[in-house]
This record gives C-alpha cells, structure tokens and sequence, in this order.
C-alpha cells in the first residue's frame, strides 16, 4: 500500500498547488488510507467523519437562533399540541424524538394523510434548503409551514397569535421583546384556509396584517432555535474512519469485513458518495433519481415546482419578516432556476441513522434498503425528468455489502 | 561499493514507483485542468481563479474572470453568462453564478459559485462582448 500512500501524496501536492483543494476536511484527517480504497474513494470516505461536522451554520434571517432562551421556547412549541386545530397534533406528533425525528410512516399523519415521508431533524440545521423540494429557505420559514396545513396542524396565523399571546406571553416578551399591537383580531384569520378564513384576513389592515406575520415569523424563530440543537449521534462508522484514516488505533474492528467492502463500494463503484458526501452524507442539493410516483397521489414535480414558491414566499430570506442584512440570502439571490435539472429532483437525505427510520424515499416507495440499493443498481428511466443515475452493475455479493454498510450507518 | 548499489537501486525503484503513480493519476484525472486558456474561436484570453484565498468548496464563493484580447489588452463592457456542472454525474452547476460589474482592467467578478461536491466539474463561459462572442469551458477537480 506504501505506492498508494506516495500517489495520494504526489496528487495532494499536485492539486494544490493549483490551490484549489483546501477543505477543513484534509485538516482533520491527513493521513492515507490502509484498506482497499483507491485514492479518490479513500479521500472522499475520509470526509465522512463526523468530527467535520462543526457547529450548525449560524443562519443571519433568524436574530435569536442562537439564544438559548429562545431554544427553550421553540422546544416547548415543537411539543405542544394546542397549536393545531384539532388539540391533538403538534410537530412532536410526526417527528418523534426516539426514533430520529420521523413518525416510520411512508406518508406524514396530522389531522389528514401529507403527500409525503415525514423528514429526519437530526442535523437539519446543516440544509440551505428545507422540504423534500427545498421550497423554503430557512429552518423557521419552515417551521410556519405545517401550522397552516391543512393536513398537519391546519391551524392559522391569527389563531396561533392570539394563543400565543394568552398562554406564552412571559417566554415570548423575554425572547422577542414587547408584542406588537394585536387588538382587534378576530378568532381565525389566514391568507390561505377556508374562505371564512381567508375572508378575516382580507379584512385587517396592512399593520394588523404585519403585526401577525412579524408574530408568526418568531414563533418559527424560536423553533428554529430549538431544531438546530438537533445532531446526529457518532457510530460505529465514525469510530472505523477515524482509526482507518487518522492516528487512532485499534478501533478498525469496528466495522465487520462486508461492511468495509460495502463502504468502499459506497465511495467507489456505487457513486453513492458523490452526492451522500461529507459528514451527513448529503450535498444537500437536489437530484432526480428516477425513484417512482406513488399511484393515487398528485403529480409530483419535486425541485421544479418549489422555485416559484420559495421566492414568492413573504417568509423567505429576503421578505420583510427575515433578520438578514442586506448582502446576504446569497442562496435565494443565487437560485438555480434551470428547469432541466428541477423535474422530479428531490433533496439528497442524510443517511446518518438510514436503518432505523423506513421506509425510504420522499414518498416512502421502498419499503428495505435492499430494495433501494436494487433501485440504484437497475437505475431505471424516471417517470419524468431525466434521472441522473446509470445502472451500477453490481452483482448479488456488492448489493449484500451495500445494504451492509447501509445498516451500519 | 555493495551499500551505493542498493542505494541507487533503491531510489531508482522510488523514483520509477513515483512516475508510475504520478502516470496513473495522470491517466484517471483526464481534463486538462489549466485555469487559463483561449476561447474556442481564438477570440480571447481567458482566465479563472477563485477571489480569495483559501478557497473552500461548499460555500459561496467569489471568482474572478479576466478577459484579454489575443493581443493581451484588456477586455472590458462584456457581458458574461455562466453555466456548467458535472459531466461525471449529469447535473449541472448547484447555483446561478452571475457577473458583477463591466469588468474593470478585464477582470470580472463573478459572484454565487458554489460546488456542492467533490469531483470534476465543469465552468462554461459565453462570452458577449463588442469584439464578438465565443465560448470557453473550464475543467476543474475539486
Ligand atoms: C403531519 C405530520 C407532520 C407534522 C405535524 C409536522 N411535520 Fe415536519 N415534515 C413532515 C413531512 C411529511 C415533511 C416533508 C414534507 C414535504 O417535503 O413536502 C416534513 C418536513 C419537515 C422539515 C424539513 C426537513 C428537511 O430536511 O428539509 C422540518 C424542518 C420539519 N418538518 C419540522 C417540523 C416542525 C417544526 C413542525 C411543527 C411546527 C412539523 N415539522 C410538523 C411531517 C410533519
Ligand atoms: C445523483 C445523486 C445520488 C446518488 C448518486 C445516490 N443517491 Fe441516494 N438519494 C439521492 C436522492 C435525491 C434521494 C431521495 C430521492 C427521492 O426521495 O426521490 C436519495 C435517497 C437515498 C436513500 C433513502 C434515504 C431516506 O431517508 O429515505 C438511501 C438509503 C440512499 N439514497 C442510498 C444511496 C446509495 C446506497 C447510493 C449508491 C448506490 C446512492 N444513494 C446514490 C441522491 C443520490
Ligand atoms: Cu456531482
């Protein structure tokens, strides 16, 4: 392996002197690996780690994101059922702490049945994008989301507001300062909702409107404080790369024989880590993968539909309700709004935590990892759009190895 | 006499396993990776180079485009659109990169890149100025 070791050296020293390859990622793990990687494999399963997962990015169109008394509050919220129309959903209900944050379910139960899989929340925080489509921009843009859906907590603002005001109002002043002025709301009031609904919210004035909004943007504030706490937890995986490619030793046991010959499958043949790369094995970005629509549900355009939507979104990081200086947004003022690339693209999940949360994909089509390494390696047309993926060509021992890896992660 | 032979034979046998592997990663990295290059009609000298140093992939991050004449003058007023992504994996360019300003002294910064991976990526650049428009595609490994 010693030639290995001097390829990868030579290479390093070749790229950067170009001075392009100068990621945090070569300072946490220098050193070259001893299993069978080849060079650009190795490197790229090194960066696994979660020792380079820092802390979550700070988020400038959220002022109390990281204020932990507003953390405190968000978490209260998060579990507090009141906030839906019903009593008996909140965000707790379907993103279930014991079990990575998601409900096992191939479709989100609230108060009716969600077009799609329930997401993970550990290590949300780390996403320039939010929703299978990225069609909001930030963690508490997010978070209004469900509180007006009518499927989830089919709530509405001014309702939300005004609870908020009876039962928090001691933890928001301390977080938020004073409310701003909220008389003369009615009972319920939305710009979406039944038409009585719609009918109240039309009725305000553009201050009540704003004082609403402002209100309703802190509630996801405080939230959004709460979710970024939220980390994946280290593995076994994690103790493996850091004895194979760092200085610790005796930890390589860690993972059996078909595990490592399924992570290198992983960073190698399978191209999975080209887009499941870095400490949460994802890029965070959006790719069509020719996973099938689920019959009955409406049409599903993925990436392609959510662009509209998050840049008419009053919520987004450039509207009136984010904390963001001007300059920044750098994602939304920098959209990629391509529509070749957006059909029936969903975001790459995290695999951290893969083998305890199925059934799999955004509307939770494959029941087993099995089944999902089988999609990759068939790497079917998709329904619409182009899929990116090419057949893998792996035979009956890689897929075992695969599936593997997949549960050990 | 018999230690000077080894010796030699051992840094020889160094020496060829460092070509042999420099050969082979030559073999798999493929693109020329030069960051500076003439535009496919000849028109214009272009180069790259990110804005800041070090440069960090997976944030945002200034680039700079420089255009020169074949001559070597300056080209400024052009009008550059950005494209490009991955060819290895089918997709394109995360974000939207955009050109900031005419191009003062020929040098263009470019705002809004991104790359989301590691990996072969592509920048594509067209090229609309008065002495007339072309094209220039850059290889990078990042
Ligand atoms: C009915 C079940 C349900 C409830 C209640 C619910 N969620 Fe979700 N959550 C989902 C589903 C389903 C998705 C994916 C929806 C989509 O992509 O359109 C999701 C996605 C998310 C995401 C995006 C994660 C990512 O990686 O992009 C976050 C964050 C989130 N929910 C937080 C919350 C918060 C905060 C609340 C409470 C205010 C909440 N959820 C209430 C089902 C639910
Ligand atoms: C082109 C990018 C890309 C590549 C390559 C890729 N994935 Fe994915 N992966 C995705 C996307 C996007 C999704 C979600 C797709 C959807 O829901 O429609 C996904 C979903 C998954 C899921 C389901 C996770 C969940 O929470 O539902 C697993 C498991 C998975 N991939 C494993 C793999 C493995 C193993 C490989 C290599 C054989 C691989 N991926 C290669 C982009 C990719
Ligand atoms: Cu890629």
């Amino acid at each position: 392996m010693m030639w290995r070791r001097g390829a990868i050296l030579l290479a390093c020293l070749l790229v950067t002197a170009q001075g392009l390859r100068a990621d945090p990622a070569d300072e946490v793990l220098p050193a070259g690996p001893d299993d069978g990687f080849t060079q650009d494999a190795a490197d790229l399963a090194s960066r696994l780690v979660i020792n380079s997962l820092g802390l979550a990015p700070d988020d400038p169109s959220n002022r109390v994101y990281d204020d932990p008394k507003a953390a405190v509050f968000g978490e209260a919220l998060f579990h507090d059922a009141r906030m839906s129309a019903t009593g008996t959903v909140s965000c707790a209900s379907c993103h279930m702490a014991g079990i990575g944050f998601q409900d096992g379910l191939p479709l989100g139960q609230g108060i009716g049945t969600a077009n799609r899989r329930t997401m993970p929340l550990e290590g949300v925080a780390w996403n320039a994008w939010f929703f299978w489509d990225g069609r909001k921009d930030s963690l508490w843009s997010q978070a209004l989301g469900p509180l007006e859906n009518p499927v989830e907590h089919g709530s509405n603002r001014v309702r939300l507001v005004r609870f908020l005001q009876e039962t928090y109002a001691d933890d928001y002043r301390a977080v938020f300062g004073a409310f701003p002025d909220l008389s003369g709301l009615p009972e319920d009031g939305a710009p979406t909702g039944d038409a009585a609904t719609r009918r109240n919210w039309e009725a305000l004035t553009d201050a009540q409107r704003h004082a609403v909004n402002t209100v309703f943007a802190d509630i996801g504030k405080a939230i959004a404080a709460y979710e970024r706490q939220l980390k994946p937890k280290e593995t076994r995986l994690d103790f493996y790369l850091r004895a194979t490619f760092g200085a610790m030793e005796g930890a390589r046991d860690q993972l059996s024989e078909e595990e490592i010959a399924g992570l290198e499958i992983f960073a190698g043949k399978g191209r999975c880590i080209s887009c499941h790369q870095g400490p949460r094995m994802t890029d965070g970005f959006f790719h069509n993968t020719g996973v099938p629509p689920v019959a009955g549900l409406p049409p599903d355009n993925g990436r392609l539909d959510a662009i509209a939507l998050v840049e008419a979104d009053p919520f987004n990081c450039l509207g009136p309700y984010s904390d963001a200086p001007a300059g920044s947004c750098e994602e939304l003022r920098f959209l990629q709004r391509d529509p070749k690339a957006l059909a029936r693209a969903f975001k790459t999940p995290s695999l951290r935590g893969v083998s305890l949360r199925p059934p799999y994909m955004h509307a939770g089509q494959f029941g087993t990892l099995e089944e999902v390494v089988r999609h990759y390696n068939a790497a079917p047309k998709a329904a619409v759009g182009t899929s990116e993926l090419r057949p893998l060509d792996l035979d009956e021992a890689e897929i075992k190895a695969l599936v593997a890896l997949l549960e050990a992660l | 006499m018999a230690k000077r032979v080894g010796v030699a034979l051992v840094s020889g046998v160094a020496v060829l396993l460092a070509g042999w592997a420099l050969w082979v990663r030559s073999g798999d990295a493929g693109p020329d990776l030069a960051l500076s290059k003439t535009s496919d009609a000849g028109l214009y000298q272009v180069a790259i180079a990110p804005a800041s140093q070090p440069f960090h992939r997976e944030v945002f991050h200034d680039w700079n485009v420089t255009l020169r004449t074949k001559a070597g003058q300056p080209v400024e007023g052009a009008r550059l659109t950005l494209g490009g992504g991955m060819p290895g994996h089918g997709h394109g360019l995360p974000t939207q990169p955009q050109q900031k300003g005419d191009g003062v002294g020929g040098v263009y910064e470019i705002d809004g890149f991104k790359f989301s991976m590691a990996g072969h990526w592509v920048i594509d650049i067209v090229i609309d100025a008065p002495a007339g428009a072309d094209h220039v595609a850059f290889d990078l490994q990042l």
